[in-house]
């Protein structure tokens, strides 16, 4: 067997969506690339990864993106690009995180360019950062 | 290696650094001579620019070495490697000239397409003359030694050879280094890859000059090579064996994941680095 056709073979079936596994290892490493890739947006997208994890979505969206563009080297080319997706999303909340996210990855000013955030965004912020729901409505009285 | 006990004559230590956390760094200085610096791991993620940190710390040890150990380069990829890599390579060199950089035997990237995960080179005669091909490249244009590692893979592979000749066809034809990571050796020992007596039997031990000793983990029945804490014992009785067997042997370094060095407490990598001196004869104990 040539090579490169080794190579693209090995490619085709670490993608999620490839099919079923051929061995119980061919899981194994599958399941370990989906873990660490979600480990390293997590890393870079904190925002809408924390809000995805909330909504148990994290790991789908994750296994979405690997499995539905080519990955660059560069975590952060990445990171913006599953940014990017997510900024289309039916959730309005996710679509703020990840636009903030992808803000913070364009090195541009959160204060100058943020979207709208559905709620107050300070408070979302700091509810984020703390690991707590930025959803949950600010206490009255 | 100024704390760690009176230096004899075995190889030198060290320690790997993926760029964070540099508090980890500060607290090895003094019980390594090198530092293996990961280049890619200096790209802050999410700045997308270079961290150099790790260089004011070094000033402040200015007889610890570094030596740069390549992961995205992909240099064993068929279609090409990374040439944005090389570029990184040349920023970091120009910085801090290393001791030797190394590459792994293995490939990251398929079509610009990154894997998220390293698969070995199948040990075949088109493997063996890319490797020496692009060694050739490497040492042309750094002008430095260039070192290779075995990557341990629970992946099949289409080998026409055992492993160790091939690592022997590509350290004969390109007269570069060999790593001998033992902790690899034992992921594929244990995943039914190889032998390790049969391998070290066979295996040309005079190319090597680097050994590496890591810790991994078990998943359903798989071996992983994920540098996810202390080596085990079995790890440390290797080392043990081998080093007195490679006759060029001038490092040994211990290797661990940013991310587990939350997990494994500060002084229980200073322990082991003392560990590794005392197991090669690099030092006395004090």
């Amino acid at each position: 067997m040539r090579l490169d056709h080794y190579q693209r073979g090995v490619a085709d079936r670490l993608r999620p969506g490839a099919g079923s596994p051929r061995s119980g290892r061919e899981q194994v490493v599958r399941d370990s690339v989906l873990r660490w890739a979600v480990l390293q947006l997590s890393g870079v997208c904190p925002t809408v990864s924390s809000i995805l994890a909330r909504d148990d979505r994290l790991v789908h969206e994750v296994a979405l993106q690997l499995a539905c563009s080519d990955r660059p080297a560069s975590l952060h080319r990445w990171g913006l690009q599953f940014c990017e997706r997510l900024v289309a999303d039916r959730d309005a909340w996710i679509v703020w995180a990840a636009a903030t996210d992808a803000l913070v990855l364009q090195g541009r000013s959160i204060a100058m360019a943020a979207p709208r955030c559905p709620g107050d965004m300070t408070r979302s912020l700091q509810l984020v950062l703390s690991g707590r729901d930025p959803r949950v409505p600010r206490p009255t009285g | 290696m100024t704390d760690a006990g009176a230096r004899r004559g075995g190889p030198d230590v060290g320690f790997s650094f993926e760029g964070r956390p540099i508090e980890v760094l500060e607290a090895v200085c003094p019980f390594v001579d090198v530092v293996e610096i990961v280049p890619d791991c200096l790209v802050n993620s999410c700045a997308g620019a270079l961290d150099l940190r790790w260089l004011d710390v070094l000033d402040e040890h200015p007889t610890v070495d570094v030596v740069y150990h390549g992961v995205g380069l992909s240099l064993g990829t068929a279609s090409g490697w990374n040439d944005g890599y090389l570029e990184l390579l040349e920023l970091v060199c120009a910085v801090k000239a290393p001791r030797w950089h190394s590459e792994h035997l293995g490939f990251t990237t398929v079509d610009g397409h990154f894997l998220g995960t390293m698969p070995a080179l199948p040990a075949t005669i088109e493997a063996a003359d890319l490797a020496i091909e692009r060694v050739a490249e490497l040492q042309g244009r750094f002008g430095i030694d260039v070192l290779l590692e075995h990557v341990a893979s629970p992946l099949p592979r289409p080998d026409q050879m055992s492993r160790a000749h091939f690592l022997n066809l590509v350290t004969q034809g390109s007269g570069c280094g060999l790593i001998l990571d033992l902790h690899n050796l034992e992921c594929d020992a244990d995943n039914g890859e190889l032998v390790i007596d049969d391998f070290l039997d066979e295996l040309d031990l005079d190319p090597v000059r680097e050994v590496h000793v890591a810790g991994g983990v078990w998943e359903r029945g798989v071996h992983l090579d994920v540098h996810a804490g202390l080596p085990a014992p079995s790890t440390r009785t290797l080392l043990r064996r081998v080093a007195p067997r490679c006759r060029n042997l001038e490092l040994v370094v211990y290797e661990l994941l940013a991310e587990a060095c939350t997990n494994v407490p500060t002084s229980a990598i200073v322990n082991e680095l003392i560990g590794i001196g005392l197991i090669t004869g690099r030092a006395d104990a004090a």
